[in-house]
């Protein structure tokens, strides 16, 4: 009887170690990927965005088998707040990689926050993947976003350059308007090289206070000016400001491009009511984006409808949200390539990541596609510049390749 | 100087605490000793502006201007022009020390009251903030970005996590000691004296702009050398951080949490708060965002309900009446 017992005991414990063993392979260990993002503190709205959606992405990720090349791994996130402080975006990168352990690192970093924890990344030998940052300051670190140069100034100057010589305008005098801000200043400082070269005469600057509660001064400075057109890169807040001030002011005969938030978010049109936003982002304004659901293009098109339909966010869905989307599927491409999570080989997968034009995980609307240049930025940074139409929509002007309308005259 | 400072200076309660400290680099992770350097950069500081703010009783909202001084100018100095910046850093501190000592001559020359003296201050330090933006030197509205710290202590680099966490024991320690000798020093005598009533202090023939502006150039040049110390851990020089008047009322909160006028308080509550603060974003970060927001609010309020002179100060009363009893 007890040697039966124990034969019994003994099958069962082996039974068990292979139901474990199988459940094992079956299980492959996840892939920790840490997170940080500005949960807290004065960027928090974008921070919660970009989380909000490049989450729902892993998620779908989770949902659709895992990492392939991983044996199915899941991702599993580690999410850390760096309560929008670069120092402490530091921090947090180093407990993160120390502490947790992840594997890999991602986060909707921004320039200061790239440039703060660029010496950890260093220090630690850590692949990033930063979705806002103009650059990279780490041979670690792989930004998502457009450089201030080549992707924000030289897209805004060569299309008022485009506008003059296809389209038969008559731009010359050009106001410098933008948030004054690093990242407005650094795209002033490359507008002012640009313009001139392009045969532009730079009539003043009108720079926007980002404290400010109220724009008119600024708005009274530009029309003493008497630019053509201005141009620069304005934050949402201030570019709704601008707007009331224009408004009131009455300001014609100006023609407003900027970028990004200030004039293409679609935040825009809750800020300002439908009366205004018909009369100033209808008219004379030509918004620089890095997304648009004006496109054509399949792979954003579906995303945005999934989003829409599917998300459940507590936060209206903008350019920000797109780039945590894009950011999870290049999360997601790499973790594939690599087939590892060796830092090494997810540094040369990241080095090597390529989203061709038509790729269905392609959601940036890029003439090229997406793959990182020796910068570690995107190679392709086409922005798109876009014209409002009084249903709140959006039409694509410029590039001409991607373009869904032809420029609306000055009105 | 009272003789008690030099007791004070051999008390084996101020040494062997820092001799535990000077060890923590052998025992804490790298990101618990970030911590550590972090506190102990608030320390020197809340201690530096504890000088103005709580022995002589002025709320100074400039100290962000110091600050950003001592962090932008000798990090542009040596960007821009290559100088050294342990020199940068002097140089910093005397910019620091005279901006101080011209707030000091307003409030001597228009009698400003402390409220008056608060919002003067903050005007400084949110023109320093704009001065700062709109300065390609100083870096603009970007800030400035430092380059590779190679462990070249001649060239102020600190060579990592336990060089920075030692270097910022040393600022926080001769922080305290200054705090310390003002004390026991005639300064602080006046000082003091001018906080409860400043009439009273100039009949009794205490120079009111001579003692204020010794007091300030003081707390300038100590926060200048923080924030130069602050810039080169942080490698890269953040001026919404550093230049910013958000930067004072953290600083503020934390003394007035700890307690005014007395060295200890702001010590133990920047020792306190800062990594409290830190762990519960670490912690609760991805689950419950601004939850260290809360709690810091949560404790202010009780702190200001319960104690208001401070954390401190209360305890030294508790305690006293301990012994009595």
């Amino acid at each position: 009887m007890s040697i039966t017992l124990r034969a019994a005991r003994i099958c069962a414990a082996l039974l068990l170690a292979c139901l474990l063993a199988t459940a094992a392979r079956a299980e492959p260990k996840p892939v920790r990927v840490g997170v940080i993002m500005q949960m807290s503190g004065p960027l928090a709205a974008y921070g919660q965005e970009t989380w909000g959606v490049f989450k729902y992405m892993i998620d779908k990720i989770n949902a659709a088998g895992g990492i392939k090349s991983l044996g199915g791994a899941k991702i599993e996130l580690v999410l850390a707040d760096d309560a929008s402080v670069p120092s402490r975006a530091a921090n947090e990168a180093r407990r993160l990689i120390t502490d947790e352990r992840v594997d890999m690192l991602a986060g909707g970093l921004q320039t200061p926050e790239m440039l703060a924890i660029s010496p950890v990344l260093d220090e630690l030998k850590m692949p990033t993947l930063a979705m806002f940052p103009a650059g990279s300051a780490s041979p670690y670190l792989f930004s998502l976003n457009f450089p201030y140069d080549r992707g924000y100034a030289k897209t805004m100057a060569d299309f008022l350059a485009w506008l003059n010589k296809d389209k038969g305008w008559h731009i010359k005098n050009v106001a410098l308007v933008y948030s004054n801000y690093e990242a407005g200043q650094k795209v002033n400082t490359a507008l002012k090289e640009r313009l001139p070269k392009l045969g532009f005469n730079i009539v003043g600057e009108v720079p926007l206070d980002p404290k400010a509660n109220d724009q008119t001064a600024a708005m009274l400075r530009l029309r003493s000016l008497k630019p053509d057109a201005t141009v620069g890169l304005v934050r949402v807040q201030d570019g709704a400001l601008m707007d009331q001030a224009r408004y009131s002011l009455k300001i014609k005969n100006i023609l407003f491009v900027g970028g990004t938030g200030g004039f293409s978010d679609e935040v825009l049109w809750h800020d300002l009511g439908d009366k205004i936003g018909q009369e100033t982002l209808c008219k004379d304004l030509f918004g620089l984006a890095i997304f648009s659901p004006g496109s054509n293009a399949p792979a954003l098109r579906d995303l945005w409808a999934d989003l829409q339909k599917n998300g459940h966010f507590d936060f209206p869905l903008g350019a920000t949200g797109i780039s945590g989307a894009q950011g999870a599927r290049v999360v997601q491409r790499v973790l594939e390539n690599a087939g590892s999570t060796d830092r090494d080989k997810l540094l040369a997968a990241l080095k090597t990541v390529n989203f061709p034009p038509g790729d269905p995980d392609l959601y940036y609307i890029r003439p090229t596609g997406l793959s990182f240049g020796e910068d570690r930025a995107p190679k392709d940074s086409t922005g798109l510049l876009i014209q409002w139409q009084p249903d709140h929509t959006q039409q694509i002007v410029y590039p001409p390749q991607l373009a869904t309308a032809e420029p609306r005259p000055m009105q | 100087m009272r003789p008690d400072f030099f007791q004070f200076l051999r008390s084996p309660l101020l040494w062997i605490p820092v001799a535990i400290a000077a060890c923590l680099p052998w025992g804490l992770s790298a990101y618990h000793l970030a911590i550590g350097t972090l506190a102990l950069l608030y320390v020197s500081l809340a201690l530096a502006w504890n000088v103005v703010g709580g022995i002589a009783g002025q709320i100074s909202l400039a100290n962000s201007v110091f600050v950003g001084t001592g962090a932008l100018l000798a990090s542009a100095l040596y960007i821009r022009l290559g100088i050294d910046m342990w020199f940068g850093m002097v140089i910093a501190a005397a910019v620091s020390a005279i901006l101080g000592v011209f707030m000091s001559l307003l409030d001597a020359r228009f009698r400003l009251g402390h409220l008056s003296f608060a919002l003067v201050t903050l005007a400084f330090a949110e023109i320093g903030e704009l001065v700062v933006a709109g300065t390609d030197f100083l870096g603009g509205a970007s800030g400035l970005d430092l380059p590779k710290d190679h462990g070249r202590f001649w060239l102020f680099e600190f060579g990592g996590g336990p060089g920075y966490f030692w270097a910022a024991l040393v600022l926080a320690l001769i922080c305290l000691v200054v705090n310390q000798a003002i004390l026991s020093s005639r300064l602080g005598y006046y000082l003091r004296a001018l906080r409860d009533n400043e009439d009273a202090a100039q009949a009794i023939g205490i120079e009111l702009f001579r003692s204020k502006a010794t007091g300030m150039a003081i707390s300038a040049a100590l926060s200048s050398v923080a924030g130069t110390l602050f810039a080169r851990y942080s490698n890269f020089v953040d001026p919404t951080l550093l230049a910013s008047p958000n930067l004072t009322i953290e600083i503020v909160l934390i003394a007035t949490i700890g307690g005014l006028g007395t060295p200890l308080g702001p010590l133990i509550a920047a020792l306190v708060l800062i990594p409290v603060g830190e762990i519960l974003r670490g912690q609760f970060g991805g689950t419950l965002p601004g939850l260290h927001f809360f709690l810091y609010g949560v404790l202010i309020i009780v702190v200001v309900l319960t104690s208001p002179q401070g954390i401190v100060p209360r305890l030294l009363s508790l305690r006293r009446r301990f012994r009595r009893a």
